[in-house]
């Protein structure tokens, strides 16, 4: 146990000291820590000073919701949270020890329980931590507003929930445990009881469904849904945390005191029982730690496509089905293909999403939006590539870490940056038009000569905003670093302007003048593309000069 | 000594290791060999106690690791395969936490200095984890598996990443460690140093021993001359039971 204090304060104080060390950490988690402190503070004195003499707008409104439905809505939330919870930990691991304990703990003859011990002890204080944080953080302004005191009663909230967690969370600790180390033996065990889980909300949503084709009242239904014999049993404690919950508007009776016991005698109770287990705690721990932290190497770098390609590993998607480009091309031409491909295996579902949802789009446009803006539609698209280019720009940065790979190809750099910005310039050109031909065909006040327009100008705008936003993305490629991404987004910003200003001017243009259309929109794109060069020339200079050593 | 009898290790459904029975004695270097996902770690992990065996027995100084798991672990020492070092951890802290796991402070500062002044990390330790190169972990690890006095010691792939100096006091530690008759283990894919540093090889094969014995013993299994290398013994042993498996299931 010495040891596991020793390496946990350790770590804390060298961690304290890194952060106090470089000023490029420390500001950002200065600024954090006024941040959330200035709330925190402010909860406090909402909670202390509750006097009436302060000037606090009545909200009295709110006190008549009922309390009934107030708690129910807990319950539910509570319930759902915990079944949710429960039924996770038959699938994925949840005791997550990184690899450094991995690598050195594990072995060593301190016994697994007291590793076990240690681990939950550090997880359920700061559990803890975050639920009493967030009671005052968003419930102080609350009670305020209902000029109730959090005090003292909101301590037995904070304790209930907290109990209610620690509950649920040995349970669905033990029950990790237990099926992912006795997979084929307990599997049958594991169906019934997930099976159970599945069964408690479907049985009260029938018993929901039998009251309302009895009474015909849907509200009724769904309290009776809720409120169903079975969800009591099952989820008392769940109904007992709901109510505690509400203890600062409520007050605590007797019998709730006693519930108030047996929360905690429940935590207690799987606590034990959780410890009591004898398989080994270090497995389940095995394939997710590394997991988990390539993950967070991964989010914390910005990277999404080793989300990505972590969430594809998780699928088991080994073998790549379904459409892909066939192979081109030779240099340049060559690394054009290779991103086309791997965007489209990265981001299958989202094309597909974005396949469907401008569907759905453009027929909520099409029931509900008034004319105008209908036949506005082009200006809103602009909008929208505009946003879509600066979006595309985390994920030219998170690109950016294969630069060691592409440097050293026997390739002009500008023709590296040219088929990187045309692979990006396909998919965004390629959504926007899916969209502005769902709208030609399904919004009659939108298929008009400004769409038409917009849609001979999109390939080129796309080309001219993503092009210019390469730049600052080169110039700033850090993307832990909060300054360069701030500038980086500003710079962005300023260059994509120049191009979405002109297409607007260009959309706006045939109500303006009567100069012939098609050769404002050949000037125009011309424009774009020159644009886009310069762009993608400068670019490749930025990138011929780029270190990725030093990130 | 380190024996390990019939051992057995599913990963969910994936059979990683199947019936796999050695033992390694007191100043005896075994090698562990075989291709990429033959279960080498896997071994390893179960004798260390990391993951559960599904079957099996293992027993450290006759100690059996299922029933007195700390006391069993107390003698063992493991240098992961690349191991990952706790990065908030200066050098020094990190070889202090690991002795004080193992509960042998005593004279601790004075060892750690000479095995880190060995691996030319002294300078470095100070320093967090965090700003080691790939190949000063490693040397770490290494360090924190002989900071404290095993009888067995377990290497994972050690000498990946090491330079040339640390691999030569790496080999000499070895030795003398031999020397002090402890059982070492050794599982790696560098056929030269395992040919010239073990007195027997264990080849591994899809979770199953296939060939086992010193370079002669094995030679002569393999069928070839007294100057055959490891090498050439290793590709024609695996090679071989790769034929076999085909013509099961042709
Ligand atoms: N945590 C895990 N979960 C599931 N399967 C695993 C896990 N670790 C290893 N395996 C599987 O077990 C088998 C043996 O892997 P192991 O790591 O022991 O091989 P190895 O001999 O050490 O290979 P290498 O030479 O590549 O290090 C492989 O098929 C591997 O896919
Ligand atoms: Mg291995």
């Amino acid at each position: 146990m010495k040891a596991l204090i020793y390496l946990e304060l350790s770590q804390l104080i060298n961690s304290i000291k890194n952060i106090l060390r470089s000023p490029k950490r420390l500001i950002p988690t200065l600024l954090i820590v006024v941040w959330v402190g200035g709330w925190f503070v402010q909860g406090l004195l909402l909670l202390v000073a509750d006097s009436p003499s302060h000037q606090k707008p009545d909200f009295g409104v709110l006190r008549e919701i009922p309390i009934e439905t107030v708690e129910m809505i807990v319950f539910l939330f509570l319930s759902i949270g915990s079944a949710l919870v429960v039924y996770g930990a038959f699938s994925s691991s949840m005791l997550i020890f990184n690899i450094s304990h991995i690598d050195f703990l594990f072995p060593t003859p301190i016994s697994r329980r007291k590793v076990l011990l240690f681990k939950l002890l550090k997880d359920y204080l700061k559990l803890g931590m975050w639920i009493a944080f967030f009671f005052l953080f968003l419930g102080s302004p609350v009670y305020s507003m209902l000029r109730v005191s959090m005090l003292p009663w909101g301590a037995v909230s904070i304790a209930a929930i907290t109990a209610l967690a620690l509950t649920v969370l040995n349970l669905a600790h033990t029950i990790n445990i237990v099926f992912t180390l006795g997979y084929e033996r307990l599997r049958q065990t594991g169906i019934l009881i997930k099976a159970v889980i599945i069964l408690v909300p479907v049985s009260s949503v029938a018993y929901g469904l039998y009251h309302f084709s009895r009474t015909s009242n849907g509200i009724a239904g769904i309290v009776s849904a809720v409120e169903s014999p079975v969800m009591n049993v099952v989820f008392a404690p769940a109904k007992w945390a709901a109510g505690l919950f509400l203890a600062p508007l409520t007050g605590v009776t007797p019998e709730q005191w006693g519930q108030f016991g047996l929360l905690w005698l429940l935590a207690a109770g799987s606590f034990v029982l959780l410890l009591s287990r004898n398989e080994n705690v270090y497995e389940p721990s095995l394939g997710v730690s590394i997991k988990f932290a390539q993950r967070r190497a991964a989010a914390r770098s910005g990277d999404f496509a080793v989300l990505r390609v972590a969430a594809m590993r998780e699928k088991g998607s080994r073998r790549v089905s379904g459409l892909g480009v066939p192979p081109f091309g030779r240099g340049a031409n060559a690394f054009l293909w290779k991103n086309l491909i791997t965007r489209y295996r990265l981001y299958r579902t989202q094309l597909v999403l974005m396949a469907i949802l401008p569907l759905l789009v453009v027929a909520i446009m099409s029931r509900f939006l008034p004319a105008d803006l209908k036949r506005g539609a082009p200006f809103v698209l602009t909008y929208l590539v505009w946003m879509l280019s600066l979006s595309a720009q985390s994920e030219i940065r998170s690109d950016l870490k294969y630069a060691n790979t592409i440097k050293p190809m026997p390739i002009k750099a500008w023709k590296l940056v040219l088929a990187q910005v045309i692979s990006s310039v396909c998919y965004l050109t390629g959504g926007v038009l899916l969209l502005s031909g769902y709208l030609w065909l399904a919004v009659p006040e939108a298929r008009n000569e400004t769409l038409v327009v917009f849609m001979i100008i999109m390939p080129s705008l796309g080309f001219a905003n993503i092009a210019a936003i390469t730049i600052p993305s080169l110039m700033y490629p850090d993307i832990s670093d909060a300054s360069q991404n701030y500038l980086c987004s500003v710079f962005s910003f300023l260059l994509t302007l120049f191009p979405s200003v002109l297409t607007i001017i260009t959309l706006l243009m045939p109500k303006m003048l009567s100069a012939p259309i098609y050769v404002v929109v050949t000037i125009v794109c011309l424009i774009n593309i020159l644009f886009g060069m310069a762009g993608v020339v400068l670019s490749g200079e930025l990138f011929r000069k780029f270190d990725p050593t030093s990130d | 000594m380190l024996r390990v009898s019939n051992l057995v290790k599913y990963y969910k459904r994936t059979l990683a290791v199947d019936g796999v029975s050695f033992e390694v004695a007191n100043g005896e270097i075994v090698g562990l060999l075989g291709p990429n996902g033959a279960g080498k770690t896997t071994t390893l992990r179960c004798i260390t106690g990391i993951v559960q065996p599904t079957d099996g027995v293992i027993e450290i100084d006759g100690i059996n690791l299922a029933e007195r798991e700390e006391e069993a672990k107390r003698r063992l020492a493991f240098v992961p395969e690349v191991p990952t070092p706790y990065e908030m951890l200066t050098v020094l802290e990190h070889l202090r936490f690991i002795a004080m796991a193992y509960q042998t402070m005593t004279r601790f500062e004075e060892r750690a200095e000479a095995l880190l002044r060995r691996f030319e990390l002294f300078d470095k330790r100070n320093d967090l984890v965090l700003s080691l190169s790939k190949g000063m972990k490693q040397k770490l690890a290494v360090a924190c598996a002989f900071i404290h006095e095993a009888s067995v010691i377990l290497l994972d792939e050690p000498l990946i990443g090491i330079d040339p100096k640390g691999i030569r006091e790496l080999k000499e530690m070895i030795g003398t460690a031999r020397q002090e008759s402890k059982s070492i283990l050794i599982s790696t894919h560098m056929l030269d140093t395992a040919e010239r540093l073990c007195d027997r090889i264990i080849i591994l094969r899809k979770g199953v021993v296939i060939a086992e014995g010193s370079l002669e013993e094995l030679s002569r299994r393999a069928k070839m001359g007294e100057d055959a290398t490891l090498e050439d013994v290793f590709l024609s042993l695996t090679e071989e039971s790769d034929r076999v498996e085909g013509t099961d299931i042709s």
